[in-house]
Formats: structure tokens, C-alpha cells, sequence
């Protein structure tokens, strides 16, 4: 019997796809066939996904021939440094220890749960700011283009010292590289125009590097001869895109799951104390990386009764790990006051998002500013005011009319 | 005074990922460096803590975080 295929459509734009909780229903580890004919390994149980990210005998890096590739595009960008020069070097999501472990110890100190407290002030004055433009133009507005895009971009500009003038340069860039339907063609060139864009934007801060992510790198490492230019430009290329791609969407896809549920947003406007742990199950509820996270085991390795050969590609249903029944009580029921912050969102293991505190903090000062200024936002009168991201690597939402 | 012994907190700074789930979830007891790793500022956490200690080690994603029961006491 052939496998199912993964990923599988969405039937309700704020629901997970229905298949994938077919596929659950067999057991936590199952076969499914990938766009190429291939076949993987799919987790959906919370426990199996969390082995599986936490064991570094299951190597995240493209070069292994068994590494499942999700989209068509992404094939091209595991041959990219050899047949497409120029299109950048692997960043360290991409990478097992130890090379993966020398680059993120460079990077977490910006990202400690002090140094984004820090920020929080910043942050309400950029929501702020936003919220200005939005008041500016409409009603109605989209809050996506006023608000969900923006906001994470600012907070990325002054984290890594880039001119805000160029943010929608970048946006750009970050949305072509997530298209899940990009030709190989069309990444490979997505990676170049980065690679000569972040390479231009190091140059410039060479000369007087600030205190910022991109400015200490090149001070404390790269100077000294212990981050090579590819690496420093992975780097930064990751932060950009894994900052900003995730935040927005997820901002956006709150903003529309609350505003589809008038009891839960009225609940959270009357009781703004509630809303740290609303993120945390909206994070659970609405998992943006609708494309999993791939693995290849690297030996022979149970998980969940099935033993996975080595250079077998695994696929972590984060969204079926969500949603598993053994971690969490009425899966299914998106309950805002849960609270639980077990939940695989930010992922598991060494490559666990960096930014998680950040990201945390910038979806709830956005909700919270947004419902203390307008109580009665609502979706925009007339047909289309919302489209959903059902064609990118990261869910979300693209076009959030709202009126007030 | 509890009749169950209490628990100790040991950390693995060289595991550290520096992810702060365990600085989140209880400041009292976990810290970090100015590196991001974690700092321990209270190895014998109270009987109180002990749901929200549990919790910091099950988040932890490289399992830096593990527990062992305080000797009896005399």
C-alpha cells in the first residue's frame, strides 16, 4: 500500500490538515511518500518527536542522500555550494555538532531571557509606531502589511544593526526563500541575491562594527579569525529569515484565530494579565512550520516501536506532536488559559529556537498593545479579507483586512 | 517539616543551549551567563517549587537539567 503523501492540504484555514491526524492515528512513527516518490518516516507523538530532536544520532545536515526534502525547491539548495556559486553556505540549523555548536554559542548571549526583557519597552514603542500607520490609513487596514510584517522587522533591524530603509528589501528576500512552491531555479536565486545582499551589508559595518548581533560578530570573531566570512553570512541569514518569517506569521495567524473567536478576544481584552499564556497556546494550536523538521538518522534507532535505519530521512510533525493526546488533555480544543509551554513549537534539542524569549515577548506585547487600543477590531466587511499562507514553508497569513 | 526528602538540582553547563526555557519558567533558581548558559543560584529548591522544578527539567531541550534526592539528614 502506498503511504500517504506529506504534507497534505489544509481543509480549515485555522485547523491542522485533517490526513495528518489520520496518519497519527496509526501510531507515532509512520511511512509517508514525499513529492519525488520517496519515502520517509513521519513523527506525530509528542514523546517520539521530542526523542527524535534531542538525539544527535539523527543529523539535521542537507548532505546526506537520504535527507527528505519537502518541496521540489529545496533539492537545489543541497547541491547549491558546489553547482551554484554564490548562493551561500549552509547555516546552522543545517548542521550537527560540533561545527553547529561553535556558531550558536557566538549567538546566544544576545538572546538570554535579560537581554530580551530589556527590549520589551522597545518593542511596545514599535507596536506603538505601527499601530500609528495603521490608524493612518484606514479603516479598514491590513494588519498584516501594518503591523505582523513590520513589527518583527524593526526588532531585527536594531538587533542586527541593519538600516530600517532596508527592511522591505529583505522582507522580500525572506518571503521568496519560503515559497513553498519556488522552483529550484527561483531559491537558488533567492539565496544569491541574500548571499550578495548580507555580503554588501558586512562589508559596510566592517569599517565601524556597533554593538549589535552582525557588529560584535565581526569584532569578537570574525577579526580574529574564528568565523569564516560563509559562516558569519549563514548566520546572519538565518536570524533574518528565522526571525522574521516565523514571527510575522505567527503574529498574523493570532491575530486572525482571535479575531475569528469573539468571546476568546474579548476575553483577553478584558483580562490583558491572561495573554502571556494565550501566546504559549496559540503557539501550540496554530504551528506555523506546517512543513515538519527533517532529520536523517545517522545509525540504526528505535522510536516508537520502528526501527529507522541508518540514512533514513525522518520528518517531526510539530503539528501532530501538538496535538498528541498523551501530552496534551482535548488536543483539538484551542483553550487559551492552558498554559502549557511543553509544546514543540519552538522545536526540541540543540537546534531549539534561539529567539524563542524574543518571540514571545514581541507576540504579546503585539496583541496586548493592539486590544488595549482597539477593543472592537474586527475583520473587514466584504468577501477575501483574510488569505491565509497555505503556500509557503511557514504558515500564516497574508491579508488581514481589519476594520475598528 | 516533610517526611519526603528533598530535591537536588544539578545542571551540565557544557550541555547548556542556552535556550532559557529553565530562566523563564523560575528566576529564583536558574540564571544565565552573559553567554546564555545556565547558572544555578539555588541547588535545593523548595518543597513549593518542586511542580514548576519538574517542569524546568522537562523543558530543557538538551536534558542539561537533572534531579537526585537530598541525603537523609544525621
Amino acid at each position: 500500500m502506498t503511504p500517504p503523501s506529506y504534507p497534505m492540504p489544509r481543509t480549515e484555514p485555522l485547523n491542522v490538515p485533517p490526513g495528518l491526524a489520520e496518519v497519527a492515528a496509526r501510531g507515532p512513527v509512520s511511512r509517508v511518500q514525499l513529492w519525488d516518490g520517496g519515502e520517509a518516516w513521519l513523527v506525530t507523538g509528542w514523546q517520539e518527536a521530542r526523542a527524535v530532536l534531542a538525539d544527535n544520532r539523527f543529523s539535521a545536515a542537507l548532505r546526506h542522500p537520504g535527507y527528505p526534502h519537502v518541496r521540489p525547491g529545496f533539492r537545489g539548495t543541497r547541491v547549491a555550494s558546489a553547482a551554484a556559486p554564490g548562493a551561500g553556505g549552509p547555516t546552522l540549523l543545517r548542521m550537527d555538532p560540533p561545527e553547529h555548536d561553535v556558531l550558536r554559542r557566538m549567538l546566544t548571549g544576545f538572546f538570554t531571557v535579560r537581554r530580551t526583557a530589556a527590549m520589551r519597552p522597545a518593542i511596545e514603542a514599535w507596536t506603538d509606531e505601527c499601530l500609528d500607520a495603521m490608524q493612518a490609513k484606514g479603516p479598514p487596514a491590513d494588519i498584516i502589511e501594518t503591523l505582523a510584517t513590520p513589527l518583527p522587522s524593526l526588532v531585527l533591524c536594531e538587533l542586527l544593526g541593519i538600516p530600517v530603509a532596508e527592511r522591505a528589501y529583505f522582507e522580500q528576500l525572506a518571503a521568496g526563500y519560503m515559497a513553498y512552491g519556488a522552483t529550484q531555479r527561483q531559491v537558488i536565486g533567492v539565496l544569491r541575491r541574500m548571499t550578495d545582499y548580507l555580503d554588501d551589508l558586512v562589508t559596510r559595518k566592517e569599517s565601524d562594527p556597533g554593538d549589535d548581533i552582525i557588529g560584535s560578530l565581526i569584532r569578537d570573531y570574525a577579526s580574529a579569525g574564528l568565523l569564516s566570512r560563509t559562516d558569519l553570512l549563514g548566520m546572519v541569514r538565518l536570524l533574518l529569515v528565522a526571525g522574521h518569517e516565523t514571527t510575522a506569521n505567527m503574529l498574523g495567524l493570532s491575530l486572525a484565530a482571535l479575531l475569528a473567536d469573539r468571546d476568546a478576544w474579548d476575553g483577553l481584552c478584558a483580562d490583558p494579565g491572561a495573554i502571556a499564556a494565550a501566546v504559549e497556546e496559540l503557539l501550540r494550536f496554530h504551528t506555523i512550520a506546517q512543513t515538519g523538521l527533517c532529520r536523517v538518522a545517522v545509525e540504526d534507532i528505535e522510536v516508537g516501536g520502528e526501527l529507522i535505519h541508518a540514512g533514513e530521512g525522518v520528518i517531526v510533525s510539530v503539528e501532530a506532536a501538538n496535538r498528541d493526546p498523551g501530552a496534551f488533555a482535548d488536543p483539538d480544543v484551542m483553550s487559551l488559559h492552558r498554559g502549557a509551554r511543553h509544546h514543540l513549537s519552538f522545536s526540541f534539542g540543540i537546534h531549539q529556537c534561539l529567539g524563542q524569549a524574543l518571540a514571545r515577548l514581541e507576540l504579546e506585547v503585539a496583541l496586548a498593545r493592539t486590544m488595549r487600543r482597539y477593543p472592537s477590531l474586527r475583520v473587514a466587511d466584504g468577501a477575501g479579507q483574510v488569505a491565509f499562507g497555505h503556500d509557503r514553508m511557514i504558515y500564516g497569513v497574508h491579508r488581514l483586512e481589519v476594520a475598528w | 517539616m516533610s517526611d519526603t526528602p528533598g530535591l537536588v538540582i544539578d545542571v551540565d553547563r557544557d550541555r547548556c543551549c542556552g535556550s532559557g526555557n529553565c530562566a523563564s519558567v523560575l528566576p529564583e533558581i536558574f540564571s544565565q551567563d552573559d553567554g546564555g548558559r545556565v547558572v544555578l543560584c539555588e541547588p535545593q529548591p523548595a518543597a513549593a517549587s518542586r511542580n514548576a522544578v519538574l517542569e524546568a527539567v522537562m523543558l530543557c531541550p538538551v536534558r542539561a537539567i537533572t534531579l537526585r534526592q537530598a541525603p537523609e539528614p544525621g
